[in-house]
């Protein structure tokens, strides 16, 4: 148990004079308490007012990506005591427009993933009352790729991103990628055709943020290499 | 987007003009149902699909084990066999036409799922893997556990529904993402839309549709210890009760047997699917004395029962409420490879490596049987003679088919959720087919979905939504837990009255329109007290122990009077109730034992 | 559902170039050290560089990397403003007058090696 100050910024749609600001509270914290059951708290006990999204509480929703002492992470899964320091500052992701308080616009995360066709695609029809098959070693080649839970932290830290709003962002290319290397799918041109753009694939300047951000620790810049390479080798025939 | 009839909107009073919206088919809920319906019948007609979270938060993907199928990549499997399974499984409260269709089209279900993209674990032949589960066996129960849930290493549900959203994107199925549904609009026994608030924007909306359907999900959040998201309050069934339609077998509530030591997060059943032991605080195997011949791989509602007793008798490790699940046999490779996720949580949340220690758990709220009556073609029904509501649909948790019955397994729900949400999607397109008209919408569709808001945004009382939900859940989990008796029950019964009172004198701090969750959480408190109630009051007229509803007042299951199911409404404050009779086909009720 | 129809500019074959480029110069870089530093006998001083130098091999050599240098440092530059400056005419600007200093210097620099003589 320790007293643990929370600086939070704040943002209010409806108070638009204020605009953002930063707001202080103090609670008990618990060992074992997460930064979301710090939050709930708060909300439930000291101010309803105070906004943010959650919902699975274990990881794997994606609801409650937030930033918190700086750095990109879920609220559920943010041991508070762990931090190892008496005030937390939590503030929403950074680079998206913020909604209210720590919520911030999903928009961007869906229009970067609409645009890479983000779905299985083939020619062949699939064999009637069969499933296709795949190896266990092409099907490993998914694995910390399909883990994706869209909470938008990759693209949040990503300097490409803050400097280019239009960049497409590390986390529709993950995705991307987990089509482009899946061995069931006959249209990879397809998935990048529509990166292969200065706001898509090129706008990354491998700078290795979106790891440290991913909270599932995947590696989206792997990834984009290898849909570098992809289109490279497609470019060169 | 062109509408498909020529006649004007119809206005609503207390909603603009550009907040009334008209599509074909409008499903509420975006997880394995919802989407699965979506997918179905997006090809032929309008479809629009209604989220209060984004669809890929859906709690679907909470699901972590499997999904069952007789497919037989691994070893011999019949779906007679899986049909046994289910029958024993729901402690013979299932009805077997529905349980004979879930396990007959379980492996085209499954297998679209493959073709959709889904990233299955593969078999050396690159077939789709399987695992053992709790309650499913070989040969009518004779033999051992069999190989059935069809798995994507411990992410099963995150892959099918992330895989779903794909496949609804390629189908440019519309989604209203946050938006929380408020009313249900049936007039004269015909559906004719929902009432939705825009939680981001705020205000109200009205979804005019020839069909509606319902993927609501379950409830767990009225339990203090649960594995369900925040997000699952059971919405869906209040709103139908405040329609005036029934809902069935409310009192059968699963508790998972290993949620994580006073979180409640789900320890996937493949952990003991996979070899996982169950150890009491004396070092035991315990369930060596309640399941000999199954052990740690029971359905759940016995290894939950026998997790609960060894608590209450003392044999918790150090006497606490919890036991261990023990992995460290397997080894490090195969848990790293099988179950990463469950390393991941056990680390995150409890510090605990499982390589090298056992996992506190306890049981946790998990699932509802019980929810709103349908027929096997996901159509929802009114009352005991199964007469349909008109172009009103529900499949997933928050459907009753039933084929779960008193006791889910483990791996039926997702295989349930995605199966009649396929058959939802086919009704509702046969539907259409033939109804191409647009029911009438009433003026006042949405006064009392506004009325509601406007009380919440102005009522000036003392309580707070927070305090009352946390009695609530303390309450529902102490006193309507695994086990239940008579005077228990009605003390909570006594107790539900006196939240309701408190619900009617509180007070909310956010009075804003935008992004007010505060506003939300309070809407979604009054709809857990509401079906609360149908659950307690269920519990307590059913006087037998059946599947996961266990009275320790009336231990033995009592076929005479109670092989049948609940029915029960809601008029203000009186709960009234009806039984329809349990479908029995192939498999008569027999004592259940493992 | 096209990302950006109207802006498509693709941007691979500048990638690949960047890379090669890099790779160019590198090896230069390293075979002018090695040459520079260790293989060289005795002192380093102005006739012992500009005897190389003069060489057709080493002309060619030191005009390539002037080239590929600037080519890459200019295209570096660009992504970078690209980056930063979301004004497309002040961005084509400043590019514009470094671009047009360092053409200038190019020039310089090829003539200066064509141009250069030592001894006989």
């Amino acid at each position: 148990m320790a007293m643990i100050t929370f600086k939070i910024n704040r943002y209010n749609p409806d108070d638009e004079k204020r605009g953002h600001f930063v707001q202080e509270y103090q609670i008990d914290v618990p060992k074992g308490y997460t930064l979301l059951d710090c939050l709930n708290d708060i909300k439930w006990k000291l101010d309803g007012t105070l906004t943010y999204r959650r919902s699975c509480r274990s990881g794997i929703c994606g609801s409650c990506a937030m930033t918190i002492n700086g750095v990109n992470n879920l609220a559920c899964e943010t041991q508070v005591l762990g931090l190892n320091c008496s005030t937390v500052t939590v503030e929403p992701l950074r680079g998206y427009p913020v909604v209210k308080d720590l919520a911030v616009s999903l928009d961007p995360i869906v229009r970067g993933l609409l645009a890479v066709k983000p779905y299985l695609m083939t020619k062949t029809p699939p064999p009637t009352d069969q499933e296709r098959l795949q190896s266990p070693e092409e099907r490993e080649k998914l694995d910390g790729l399909y883990e994706c839970i869209l909470c938008g932290s990759c693209t949040s830290s990503c300097p490409s991103f803050w400097a280019d709003k239009e960049y497409i962002g590390p986390h529709a290319l993950l995705k991307a990628y987990r089509f482009v290397a899946d061995s069931r799918d006959e249209c990879p041109g397809e998935h990048l055709e529509p990166i292969d753009d200065k706001h898509g694939l090129w706008r990354c300047h491998t700078i290795f943020n979106c790891v440290e951000a991913c909270p599932k620790d995947l590696n989206p810049t792997k990834a984009i290499a290898e849909l570098k390479k992809e289109l490279i080798r497609g470019k060169l025939g | 987007m062109t509408l498909k009839d020529p006649e004007a909107i119809h206005d609503v009073e207390g909603v603009g003009i550009h907040s009334v919206h008209r599509h074909d088919v409008v499903i509420i809920g975006a997880g394995l149902a919802g989407m699965r319906a979506a997918v179905e019948a997006s090809g032929e007609f309008d479809v629009a699909v209604i989220s209060k979270v984004f669809p890929t938060r859906s709690h679907s993907g909470g699901a972590q084990g499997g999904i069952a199928a007789s497919l037989a990549n691994e070893e011999e499997d019949h779906w007679e066999w899986h049909m046994f399974d289910t029958i024993k499984g729901s402690d013979y409260l299932g009805d077997q036409d529905a349980i004979e269709i879930l396990v007959k089209e379980a492996p085209t279900v499954v297998r679209e799922f493959e073709h959709f993209g889904c990233p299955f674990s593969r078999t050396p032949e690159g077939r789709i893997a399987q695992r053992k589960f709790g309650g499913h066996t070989k040969d009518f129960g004779k033999g051992g556990p069999v190989l059935r849930a069809c798995y994507a290493v411990d992410r099963t549900g995150h892959a099918l529904l992330h895989t779903l959203y794909e496949i609804c994107i390629r189908n440019e199925v519309r989604f209203y993402s946050e938006f929380q549904a408020m009313s249900l609009i049936v007039r004269d026994g015909v559906c004719r839309g929902v009432v939705a608030w825009d939680i981001v924007n705020g205000g109200m909306h009205v979804f005019h549709a020839k069909t509606v359907m319902f993927g609501t999900g379950g409830y767990g959040k009225v339990f203090k210890i649960t594995s369900n998201a925040m997000a699952n309050t059971g919405d869906g069934l209040s709103l139908v009760l405040k329609a005036g339609l029934p809902l069935e077998d409310m009192e059968f509530v699963q508790f998972h047997p290993t949620g994580l030591y006073l979180q409640g997060i789900l320890v996937s059943e493949a952990v003991r699917g996979e070899g996982g032991y169950l150890i009491n605080g004396k070092g035991e195997r315990f369930m060596e004395k309640y399941a000999p011949s199954k052990m740690e791989l029971a359905p759940r509602d016995l290894v939950s029962r026998s997790i609960q007793t060894e608590i209450n008798e003392g044999r918790g490790i150090n006497g606490e409420a919890y036991v261990h699940v023990d992995i460290r046999h397997l080894g490090e490779e195969k848990i790293m490879k099988q179950l990463p996720q469950i390393h991941e949580l056990a680390w995150k949340f409890m510090h605990i490596d499982c390589i090298k220690e056992p996992i506190p758990i306890q049981p946790t709220g998990h699932y509802s049987m019980g929810g709103i009556p349908t027929n096997i073609d996901g159509e929802v029904l009114f009352d005991g003679k199964n007469t349909p509501v008109k172009g009103f649909y529900a499949a997933g948790e928050c459907a009753c088919v039933s084929v779960h019955g008193g006791n889910r397994l483990g791996t039926n729900s997702l295989l349930e959720a995605s199966l009649f949400g396929r058959r939802c999607g086919k009704s509702i397109i046969r539907f259409l087919r033939e109804n191409r008209d647009w029911p009438e919408l009433p003026a006042d569709s949405a006064k009392g979905a506004l009325d509601e808001v406007e009380w919440l945004l102005n009522t000036d009382g003392t309580e707070k939504v927070g305090e009352i939900r946390d009695d609530l859940q303390v309450l529902m989990t102490n006193k309507c837990g695994i086990f239940r008796d008579r005077a228990t029950l009605e003390e909570l019964t006594g107790d539900l009255k006196k939240l309701e009172e408190r619900y009617e004198n509180i007070k909310i701090d956010d009075k804003s329109e935008k992004f007010n969750s505060d506003l939300l959480e309070a809407s979604e408190l009054g709809h857990m007290i509401e079906f609360c109630e149908l659950i307690v009051a269920g519990a307590l007229s059913r006087e037998e122990s059946r599947g996961a509803h266990s009275r320790t007042d009336f231990p033995k299951r009592d076929d005479e009077k109670w092989l049948k199911h609940t029915l029960a409404w809601k008029k203000g404050e009186e709960i009234r109730f009806d039984y329809k009779p349990v479908t029995i086909t192939r498999f008569q009720p027999q004592e259940r034992k493992y | 559902m096209k990302y950006k129809e109207t802006t498509r500019s693709g941007g691979a074959l500048p990638w690949l170039f960047q890379r090669i480029s890099g790779v160019y110069l590198a090896i230069v870089l390293f075979v002018h050290v090695v040459n520079l530093h260790i293989l060289i006998d005795g002192e380093i001083g102005y006739a012992a560089i500009a005897e190389r130098v003069a060489t057709p091999l080493w002309k060619t050599i030191n005009i390539s990397f002037l080239i590929v240098a600037l080519f890459h440092g200019l295209y570096g530059l660009w992504i970078v403003l690209e980056d930063y400056i979301h004004i497309g005419w002040l961005r084509v600007l400043i590019y514009g007058v470094i671009a047009t200093i360092a053409l200038v210097f190019a020039i310089f620099g090829t003539l200066t090696m064509i141009t250069f003589q030592y001894g006989g």
